[in-house]
């Protein structure tokens, strides 16, 4: 087994000098040819200098302004207070939901007026009158926010679809049995007609047998 | 969900005006069906009406057959 990782140990025997020759360079084909041969490069005579003028200055609005004491005339940053160190997750208490509406939104309490006490007997009053405060805050909040409803009419609201909708099975049923008195009454009046056409037919026999003899 | 020393709780409404909107059509609705209720209970009495033209008809019809039953199994009084 140690022999195995023999290969991944480094030779240290071998020195510098035993190194090694690195490879010679990539041959550079065309261009490397004839350097030798390339054309010298012409001699100036006139030296290219900068222009004699003078260079206008940098107006620094900063430096004008401030001075060179400029940024020590600036207000500092603000201290921020001290925090307590975090808390381990462990050490945390858990986070209660709060009960009553939170008070990051304020746009209710703007909004919604404090709703008056309903009376314990106006619970069938209530269907028409339930939103008629809500569609007054509705236009009395012009940005759309969040709409709250006090939980005792919330409840309320949900006892009366629930009549409603108890109600609605009712007049299904109701509709029901009409359907089938309408349909009851039309067999026995195509009936009726049948019998009155039968006793037409008989009466115009009786008719004609009294009144053959003229 | 319940309120801690008498304070208020509220339950938010999501989709508020759609909420209104679908309560302004159910009231139509309502209204519609009061007035074909309406339309039904006017059929109806005049149906009673007609039906109890239709009896006075067939009594008379009646009250015609037993005459004329008379008549005909009786000829020597008629005569």
């Amino acid at each position: 087994m140690v022999g195995f990782f023999k290969f991944l140990k480094r030779d240290r025997k071998k020195e510098l000098d035993e190194l090694d020759l690195p490879p010679e360079p990539p041959s550079t084909g065309d261009f490397g040819g004839d350097l030798s041969e390339l054309p010298e490069f012409p001699d100036f005579q006139e030296k290219i200098s900068a222009p004699k003028g003078e260079m206008p200055g940098f107006d620094l609005i900063e430096q004008k302004e401030l001075g060179k004491d400029g940024f020590q005339q600036l207000p500092g940053f603000p201290e921020l207070e001290e925090k307590s160190e975090i808390m381990p997750a462990s050490a945390q208490q858990p986070y209660e939901l709060p009960m009553s509406m939170p008070e990051a939104a304020p746009a209710p309490k703007e909004a919604l007026q404090e709703p008056k006490e309903m009376p314990s007997d106006a619970y069938p009053k209530m269907e028409s009158g339930l939103f008629s405060h809500e569609k007054m805050a509705s236009k009395e909040r012009p940005g759309g926010k969040m709409a709250y409803i006090r939980i005792d009419r919330f409840k309320a609201t949900l006892g009366n679809i629930n009549t409603i909708r108890s109600d609605l099975r009712k007049s299904e049923e109701t509709i029901t049995k009409l359907e089938g008195i309408n349909s009851a009454k039309d067999r026995s009046s195509g009936r009726v007609k049948v019998q009155l056409e039968d006793l037409q037919k008989k009466l115009i026999f009786i008719d004609k047998t009294l009144f053959k003899g003229d | 969900m319940q309120q801690r020393n008498g304070m208020p709780v509220f339950v938010k409404v999501d989709e508020y005006k759609e909420i209104l909107d679908v309560l302004d059509m159910i009231k139509s609705k309502v209204g519609e069906i009061k007035e074909t209720l309406g339309s039904m209970n006017a059929m109806r009495n005049e149906e009673d009406a007609e039906l109890a033209a239709w009896n006075s008809t067939i009594s008379e019809i009646e009250k015609k057959i037993e005459n004329l039953d008379k008549i005909m199994f009786e000829p020597e009084q008629a005569w």
